[in-house]
């Protein structure tokens, strides 16, 4: 049942009816992982010019899944990059495939200090791609309110060259998860964890703060729904190369 | 003069040079046949039969019937086959090995066939899955199943391939199980991959039987049988089943009727008509996850989801022919029809795929027309005998298959997914020839199938912004053509010395009739195996041993669960069977068999999931008048059960299952009591074992990581019989 | 008897004999780049925002049409060819005979530059067009609303193969008929381009973020909007809700945007898709 003009394939949906089988045969087996967020910091400038110092950072994050089917960024360095031109990264249409393994619970991360999530029920494979869930939590998931009922809550203050200056309190809330977030690991039944890792500057980088508002005159400014720097926000929050996950080895801490 | 069929450049690459030799031979044959040569074959040597070296038919007539029981009028018979085997692993399960064990339906008569095993994972009134020799038969794409003459499997069905529901059989009519296993012989057609079996239908004890059984969990059936005269192939049947089960959603209820006649009208004609109504509703419980299980979320035996289960009417006819005996021919002409009507909910997965759920509505409403005529001969070549078998056939299967996405909420439908209907037409012949020359025989034969379908799926190209027709048909046409072969050595001249066999046979499976396109050449799945096996049929036992193997070029893996076909490519399949049916005892009856198998995917080098590797069974019963009985008939008998452990998925393995069956009855005159519990040990086993994502709780979020579920067996259960018979 | 065993034969020879037919790849733009895209009305299809589109070009080269299974190839083009899907179609690409009659499910192909491409239906100067700026997709054409126009002529150069093509209602790939045609349409969806999210079902047609990017030229708008002129609108100011990307990095620009969407060009038999992967 094909709706005509959409660019999304049933394959999407295909994909998720086929991870039935994943690994059909004894090659695979089950294990867990710890998953942990944490996140790197801004270094210098965004685009607009602002530098941006980062009080605190919260991001609602759960379920976490992990998928074979590789992320859309092409693998190969695309050389245009080198010469200023941005890159025709996107194929149209990511596929999961099958999938390898999930953490299912909701939490409210610190971003700055990082946090361990918790254990993926996994199996053995090759992974591709994770998919994240940014819900808007919960008074369970979020007991102290720190995020306002949205996903994500960036509070600091940015500079720029001319010397304005912005207090800003920042919050986007997603409607669909960030899907094809490349992972690419071969997994076997080795210690270790997942890491990932926000880039806040990627989030907060397209940002120009000159478009926030203080409507409440209290000193900090939030972004209105239909400025520049909320679409910007968004946008940021749902760049998948915002988050950077790498497999550490090792035994748990 | 031989008429041989041109030999063009063909034959150099073509696999089917066996076939046509074996046409150009038995062209050759009835060439220089000369049918009018007298009967001087009776001096046969490696003859296994003491009856007429003249081929016999699958179900034996009523002469010969009443031969075998005219050697003793009780139950401890010389075991000897209706008819002879031709292969290492083709056995004849009489009434008394059949009568050893518990048998509450007719999948339990199943579980006595060597390397069988029968797993029902939702609801008493659907088909079971099957495995054997290697083979995950799902339900039933492996395994012909016959019953009088009336083929159970149904082709292109929408909920599995060669849907095969034998629960239209009352086991108390069932009067010997033909199985050949393996795809040896030239008689066995669409979906015989692992083998045939064929139930032959009839009633003991002349008169009126009548049986009233209570249960446990509510179980109530009543079966009253009428066998007017001494032929034991003519009775009437009727059963009433009801029970609510061992849990959840697993009540049923069930009607069935069965009813043969054979008359003799003279000169040699005999006819026989065969006929049964069958009708049953049924809940099925669905699957259980297994982590809800450890979590305590659910019990052992909950139904998580509910709305499963089905309803299926079947009604069949058959009419059969025995024409007059001409030298040594002997022709038997059959027709039949099946009416057969299923519907069907299932839901395995809860809500993953959709919010509303993934509950499953398929029904598939078939008629079957049919026609077989079967010839047999002993025609003489260069002076020697040589037994030959032909037969022609053709079967019509006019189907209409709808399957549809219901609400878990409220059951209403909001998808349509298929709805189509289609004619699947089949002709076929065969033809098998043997030869004895002294201690060996050869023997050679060929197949060949016809297949022509014509679909109309009426949900395709229906958008009404795209397009402005509706609907879309094809058609497909193919042949199939397999051959098989064998040789067989005795070791001695006596008739039970042992025998050594060496098999081959090509084996197929028609194709699912809507995935075919347009003037496609309908693509069979094609099976070659081979075997290498011994036997003995003696005077108190039998023993078959053989050792099996069999390659499938483009199998695949269908997970009716989730509804994907997953290629797997050339799979290998080989193993080892061994079979003891024996009598050692007057009133002792065994049945033994254990069979080790192995398969797996050529490319990945990995094990087909789901198969037990090793499966073994045993029937044991006696029965005889003890002194302190005051004259009555003890019957006593154990049916055992052993499934090794099966791979899964992520290099898991199930549990193994130990199950026991066992009865305990007593008969005096014209009244009998009888108790039967099966499980008796109460084992708490897995029928089912899959490894699949599922989401069961709507609220929350979706767990995609394949786990693993189950289905449960049914645990201690008893039921008391009180048989009257007059 | 005897007749029934020769026929038993020529059974035999018959299924000897395998089969062969012919495919025969045809590409079709369909209305929406024959005659134009609508503007939206009443809930049909259309451009949300009220413009019209009429392309007078439509480039685009086709190569590399396989046939074939996990096991095998069964056809393979050799040429790749320029093809103006605006000119009335279907056109045929290629026909293969002599391809074994059976099903095969991968069948696949490609919208990429190719420098050895020769001219399917296209005029030989749009072919030398797209080899000299090593284009795949070519296409110009108008924007009407009211009495607004803008023109439009943009090239790129994107390559792509569509693998596992998949038609909803015949199925993956192309089932061969023995002895007979089979016609498989690689159809071009034009209005893809104009689409205002990456991977939304419910992405919409518009034109007016694309109307407004005509800043530049000498005099300010000059009614022709340009490929520099798009790579200078970021996505960040375009209104809300609109131009989502999905979370794809490094589409930044209306430029980005819609050379992604090029690569959603290609379908399959009407309403079938493939995978497209970038290379």
């Amino acid at each position: 049942m094909m709706k005509r003009r959409h660019i999304l394939t049933g394959a999407l949906a295909l994909a998720a009816a086929s991870t039935a089988l994943g690994g059909c045969g004894s090659e695979s087996q089950r294990r867990t992982f710890p998953v942990e967020v944490t996140s790197t910091p801004m270094t210098g400038a965004n685009e607009r010019g602002w530098t941006v110092t980062v009080e605190s950072a919260h991001l609602s994050v759960g379920p976490v899944r992990f998928f074979e089917g590789r992320a859309l960024q092409a693998r190969r360095f695309d050389w245009y990059t080198l010469i200023g031109g941005t890159a025709h990264a996107h194929p149209g249409h990511y596929s999961p495939g099958d999938a390898l393994g999930e953490l299912l619970s909701t939490q409210t991360v610190d971003l700055l200090t990082g946090a361990t999530l918790g254990d993926a029920s996994a199996v053995t494979g090759e992974y591709g791609s994770l998919e994240l869930t940014l819900p808007a939590p919960t008074t369970s998931t979020d007991a102290q309110g720190v995020l306002s009922g949205h996903a994500m809550r960036v509070r600091g203050t940015a500079r720029n060259a001319d010397g304005g200056e912005v207090r800003f309190d920042a919050m986007a809330s997603l409607a669909r998860p960030i899907e094809g977030v490349r992972f690419e690991k071969s997994l076997g039944m080795e210690p270790g964890r997942v890491r990932i890792a926000v880039n806040l500057g990627t989030w907060l980088g397209r940002i120009d703060f000159a478009t926030a508002t203080d409507p409440d005159a209290d000193g900090v400014y939030t972004f209105p729904a239909d400025s520049q720097a909320q679409n910007a926000l968004a946008r940021g929050v749902e760049d998948t190369t915002a988050y950077v996950v790498t497999w550490v080895e090792g035994a748990a801490q | 003069m031989c008429v041989t069929p041109r030999r063009g450049a063909c034959a150099a690459v073509c696999p089917y040079v066996p076939v046509l030799l074996v046409t150009a031979l038995s062209s050759c044959v009835l060439a220089l046949a000369d049918p009018g040569l007298p009967q001087e074959v009776a001096s046969d040597p490696t003859g296994a039969s003491t009856d007429a070296p003249a081929p016999q038919p699958p179900e034996p007539p009523p002469d010969e019937a009443s031969a075998t029981a005219e050697e003793a009028p009780v139950k401890s018979t010389v075991v000897r086959g209706a008819l002879p085997a031709r292969s290492a692993s083709e056995v004849t399960l009489g009434r008394d090995i059949l009568d050893a064990a518990p048998r509450r339906n007719a999948v339990d008569l199943l579980r006595a066939v060597p390397g069988l095993v029968a797993s029902q994972h939702s609801g008493e009134g659907k088909a079971q899955q099957l495995f054997l020799r290697g083979f995950d038969a799902l339900h039933g794409q492996d395994v012909e199943l016959n019953v009088g003459g009336l083929p159970v499997n149904e082709v292109s069905h929408i909920h599995a391939l060669g849907y095969a529901d034998v629960n239209f059989v009352i086991p108390e009519v069932v009067q010997s199980l033909d199985v050949t296993e393996g795809s040896y012989r030239a008689s066995q057609g669409d979906f015989a991959v692992a083998g045939t079996v064929r139930m032959d239908l009839g009633v003991e004890e002349p008169g009126v039987h009548l049986i009233g059984t209570l249960g446990q969990y509510g179980q109530r059936r009543l079966v009253a049988t009428v066998r007017p005269g001494e032929d034991a192939g003519t009775f009437a049947a009727v059963e009433l089943g009801e029970g609510k089960g061992f849990g959840a959603q697993r009540s049923y209820g069930r009607a069935s009727l069965l009813a043969q006649a054979t008359a003799s009208l003279g000169g040699g004609l005999t006819v026989r008509a065969l006929g049964g109504s069958y009708v049953t509703r049924f809940d099925s419980p669905g699957v259980v996850r297994e982590d809800d299980l450890l979590a305590g979320r659910d019990t052992f035996f909950s139904a998580p989801l509910g709305r499963q289960g089905g309803s299926v009417s079947r009604h069949q006819l058959l009419l059969g022919v025995d024409l007059p005996r001409t030298g040594t021919g002997r022709t038997k002409l059959e027709v039949f029809g099946i009416l057969s009507d299923l519907r069907l909910r299932n839901n395995f997965t809860g809500f993953r795929v959709d919010e509303r759920g993934d509950g499953l509505e398929q029904t598939n409403d078939g008629m079957t027309l049919g026609a077989r005529a079967e010839h047999r001969r002993t025609v003489f070549i260069a002076g020697r005998p040589v037994a030959l078998e032909l037969g022609l056939g053709a079967r019509r299967d006019s189907v209409e298959q709808a399957q549809r996405r219901y609400r878990e909420s409220d059951g209403t439908f909001f998808s349509d997914e298929i709805d189509a209907r289609f004619t699947q037409t089949d002709v076929w012949g065969w033809t098998e020839a043997r030869m004895p020359l002294g201690r060996w025989s050869l023997r050679l034969g060929g197949r060949a199938d016809a297949l022509g379908v014509e679909v109309f799926d009426a949900l395709a190209f229906r958008d009404p912004r795209y397009y402005d027709g509706q609907g879309y048909a094809r058609s497909a046409f193919g042949v199939h053509l397999g051959a098989k072969a064998g040789i067989e050595y005795a070791l001695g001249d006596d008739a039970d010395a042992w025998r050594l066999f060496a098999s081959y046979g090509d084996g197929f499976r028609s194709p699912q009739a809507r995935s075919l396109s347009e003037g496609e050449r309908a693509p069979f799945v094609s099976i070659r195996g081979a075997e290498v096996g011994s036997r003995k049929d003696g005077e108190h036992w039998a023993v078959q041993l053989s050792l099996f193997g069999s390659q499938v070029d483009n199998d695949f893996f269908f997970d009716h669960t989730v509804g994907t076909t997953v290629y797997t490519g050339e799979t290998l399949r080989s193993g080892l069977s061994a079979a003891l049916q024996a009598r050692p005892l007057p009133g002792l009856v065994t049945s033994v068999s254990a069979t080790l198998a192995h398969a797996y995917v050529r490319a990945s080098n990995t094990l087909l999931p789901y198969f037990a590797p090793l499966v073994a069974r045993a029937d044991v019963g006696w029965d005889g008048q003890p002194p302190w009985a005051w004259g009555s008939t003890l019957s006593l008998g154990t049916g055992l059960t052993f499934i090794g452990p099966r791979p899964l998925p992520f290099d898991e393995r199930s549990a193994t299952v130990f199950l026991a069956d066992a009865h305990v009855a007593i008969r005096r005159g014209e009244l009998g009591l009888r108790l039967e519990v099966s499980n008796l040990l109460d084992a708490r086993w897995r029928d089912g074992e899959f490894v699949y994502s599922s989401r069961f709780d709507p609220g929350a979020p979706a767990s995609l990581v394949p786990a693993r579920h189950f289905t449960a067996g049914s645990p201690r259960m008893a039921s008391l019989s009180l048989e009257v018979h007059l | 008897m005897k007749k029934w065993m020769l026929g038993l034969s020529c059974l035999g020879l018959m299924a000897c004999s395998d089969g062969a037919g012919t495919v025969t790849f045809t590409t079709y733009g369909e209305d929406f780049i024959e005659k134009e895209i609508p503007a939206a009305v009443d809930g049909e299809d259309g451009i949300v925002d009220g413009w019209t589109v009429r392309f007078s070009k439509f480039l685009v080269v086709i190569g590399e049409v396989k046939v074939g299974n996990h096991d095998e190839t069964a056809a393979e083009m050799k040429q790749a060819r320029v093809f103006d899907v605006h000119k009335p179609g279907p056109v045929v690409v290629e026909a293969f005979r002599d391809v074994p009659a059976q099903a095969w499910d991968h069948v696949s192909y490609a919208i990429a530059p190719d420098a050895n491409a020769v001219a399917g239906n296209a005029d030989a100067a749009d072919v030398t067009r797209m080899k000299d700026n090593g284009y795949s997709v070519f296409l110009e054409g108008t924007a009407t609303r009211g009495d607004q126009t803008k023109r439009f002529a943009w090239g790129f150069t994107t390559n792509t193969l569509y693998e596992h093509c998949e038609s909803p209602g015949l199925g993956a790939g192309v089932t061969v008929p023995k002895d007979g045609e089979e016609t498989v349409q690689l159809t071009i969806h034009g209005d893809h381009l104009f689409f205002d999210d990456l991977q939304s079902p419910d992405a919409k047609m518009r034109f007016d973020a694309l109307a407004a990017a005509d800043k530049m030229g000498i005099a300010g708008a000059d009614g022709e909007v340009t490929l520099e002129e798009l790579a200078a609108v970021d996505l960040t100011e375009l209104p809300s809700g609109q131009y989502g990307t999905g979370g794809v990095g490094n589409v930044r620009t209306l430029r980005d945007f819609i050379t992604a969407l090029t690569r959603n060009l290609g379908h399959y038999r009407g309403e079938g898709e493939c995978s497209p992967r970038a290379r």
